[in-house]
């Protein structure tokens, strides 16, 4: 019998883990620490309402209403950082230890650092409400930013910048926006949509080097050019938080390592969200995943797997951005394509792209058709053995005007 | 069958507006419409039953009825955001503050909301009334 669940990381991979527990009938303790003072907000806004100044604070997106934690009944234990786990126990910053059963680490990540440009003034990351808030602060109207990588933060930061007056330039050494989680078609798309929206890019470009003594100044470029910048947001992606796992002895590789039900190479210690680096079933290489949606998932098969219960239902992987007035939405393997094809063509505002392989449906990308992607998803989560041609042609999934 | 009694229009105490005609929502499906005053009142038919709620989600911008209704649970096209249309409930994240919901009713084909009795309690269950049942009021 689990007597008390020890959970790390206080955002929505370890407060969901929470939730779920309950209402699965777990009536035990449940311990929930993070080493932040309020943790418990979303970090989507981050980018986007916050940056912006359509919200002031992270806690005005907060990830469950007070009586909703209430009725959790757990013990927090916040603006304490966990320093080491070891077989039963939990051992904190303040020298103290904690007694556990079982251990969920839900650390999530950092943002990367690029060593080379740490130091100066002027250079940001995105990762926590603090982050969000300085980096808000040097967004003035004007000012000169550049965005080193445009994944889906940097590209959310970019058009921030642009909304609040910066002249914006997105670098990044990939041949366009979003390219890994949308694939060529739709970041070709987004290309277009950016520059239009009025952001310079280099793209297939890297920094060579950052000018500036005390505050970056400007940049040099590895073709050579050189770009006036005074606010440098490296978006370089996140390293996962997994020393308390490779501490206590735990299979670690970007990640900590689980299996099909979130569990490590460690008895009693689990690891759900942007953390845990699931090990593919057919011996493939292992994946980290940085969405909400995935955060939500694993908590839930962990939640199961404590109690001894069915796992939930898979589902297809899926995600969400806002940013240069559309909502994008994908779901599925759009990287595993062969094939795509326009359900509804991009007319610049709205568009539902659907990937194939082996002419079978494996993803889709939709611009402002949360329906659709509604539709698309059920269609993914069952399996779905239509032909390219049949769902290209569905009225369905073209929407209607 | 009509229960209701139609308060005239400038009743300070009371607003209950037409909304349209109720032919104009099938079984399982929700329509918009705007309401001057109240913004847009998202209107729902399911299983017989007529359910009213407001049409902007709680968690961001995005229109209700642009999403996806399943039962009694209609889902945010943005981000997936679940309420209960009885309640007005938030089922699932990002979604945490409930939505109004309204009394609506049939009265004559006609699609009828009581806009000043607007509740949003977490905790309310069965806002919604059955086809022809008429208001509470009348
Ligand atoms: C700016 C931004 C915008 C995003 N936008 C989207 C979006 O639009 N859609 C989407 O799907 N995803 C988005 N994401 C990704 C999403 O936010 C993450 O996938 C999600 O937050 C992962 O949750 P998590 O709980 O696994 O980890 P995290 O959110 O990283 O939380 C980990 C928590 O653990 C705590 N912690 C770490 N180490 C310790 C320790 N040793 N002791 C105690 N506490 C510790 C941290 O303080 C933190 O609170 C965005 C991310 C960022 C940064
Ligand atoms: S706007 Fe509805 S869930 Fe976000």
């Amino acid at each position: 019998m689990i007597g008390t669940i020890a959970i790390i990381g206080a955002n929505v991979a370890g407060v969901t883990t929470a939730a779920e527990l309950r209402r699965l009938g777990f009536e035990g303790r449940i311990l929930l620490f993070d080493s932040e003072a309020a943790p418990l907000y979303e970090r989507p806004p981050l980018s986007k309402a916050l940056l912006i100044g359509e919200m002031d604070q992270a806690c005005e997106a907060p990830l469950l209403t007070a009586a909703e934690l209430a009725d959790l009944r757990l013990d927090l234990e916040f603006a304490t950082l966990v320093r080491g786990i070891a077989p039963g126990r939990v051992e904190l910053s303040s020298g103290r230890q904690v007694d556990a059963d079982v251990m969920v680490i839900a650390t999530g990540g950092r943002a990367r650092r690029s060593p080379a440009f740490e130091h100066r003034d002027g250079v940001h990351v995105l990762r926590t409400e603090a982050d969000a808030l300085a980096l808000r602060a040097a967004l003035s109207p004007g000012a000169e930013v550049v965005v080193m990588g445009a994944g889906v933060v940097g590209c959310e930061v970019a058009s921030s910048a642009i909304r609040r007056g910066c002249a914006t330039t997105l670098v990044d050494v990939a041949a366009a926006p979003m390219l890994r989680c949308l694939g060529a078609e739709a970041a070709h798309v987004m290309a277009t949509v950016c520059q239009q929206a009025g952001a310079d890019m280099r793209f297939g470009a890297g920094i060579a080097a950052v000018e500036g003594r005390s505050h970056v100044q400007g940049l040099l470029l590895e073709d050579g050019e050189r770009l006036p910048c005074d606010v440098l947001v490296v978006g370089i992606g996140m390293a996962a938080n997994d020393e308390l796992a490779r501490g206590a002895g735990a299979e670690v590789d970007d990640g900590i390592l689980v299996d099909d039900a979130c569990r490590t190479s460690l008895p009693g210690v689990f690891a759900v969200g942007d953390v845990a680096r699931r090990r593919a079933p057919g011996g493939g290489p292992a994946r980290r995943v940085e969405t909400i949606m995935n955060a939500q998932v694993q908590a839930r098969e962990t939640a199961a797997a404590l109690l001894g219960l069915a796992p939930p239902a898979p589902q297809p992987q899926w995600f969400w951005s806002d940013q240069f007035g559309l909502n994008i939405q994908a779901v599925g393997e759009v990287a595993r394509s062969d094939r795509v094809g326009w359900a509804r063509p991009f007319d610049g505002r709205e568009g539902v792209l659907l990937h194939f392989s082996d002419d079978r449906l494996c993803g889709a990308v939709s611009f402002n058709r949360g329906r659709e992607m509604a539709r698309l998803r059920r269609l993914l989560a069952r399996g779905d053995d239509q032909t390219p041609e049949a769902l290209l042609g569905d009225p369905d999934l073209a929407g209607a005007a | 069958m009509m229960t209701a009694r139609l308060v005239p229009d400038g009743d300070a105490m009371s607003n209950v507006v037409p909304l349209g005609d109720a032919s104009e929502i099938a079984e399982g499906e929700m329509k918009a419409f705007a309401v001057e005053g109240a913004g847009r009142i998202a209107v729902y038919r399911v299983e017989g039953g007529w359910f009213a709620t407001d049409d902007l989600c709680s968690h961001a911008v995005a229109s209700l009825t642009e999403g996806w209704l399943e039962g009694h649970t209609v889902i945010c096209p943005a981000h997936s955001g679940e309420f209960d249309v009885r309640s007005g409930k938030a089922l699932c994240f990002p979604a945490t503050r409930p939505i109004r919901t309204y009394p609506v009713w049939v009265e004559d084909g006609r699609l009828i909301a009581d806009i000043s009795a607007a509740r949003t309690d977490p905790a309310a269950s069965g806002a919604g009334r059955q086809s022809g049942e008429g208001h509470p009021n009348g």
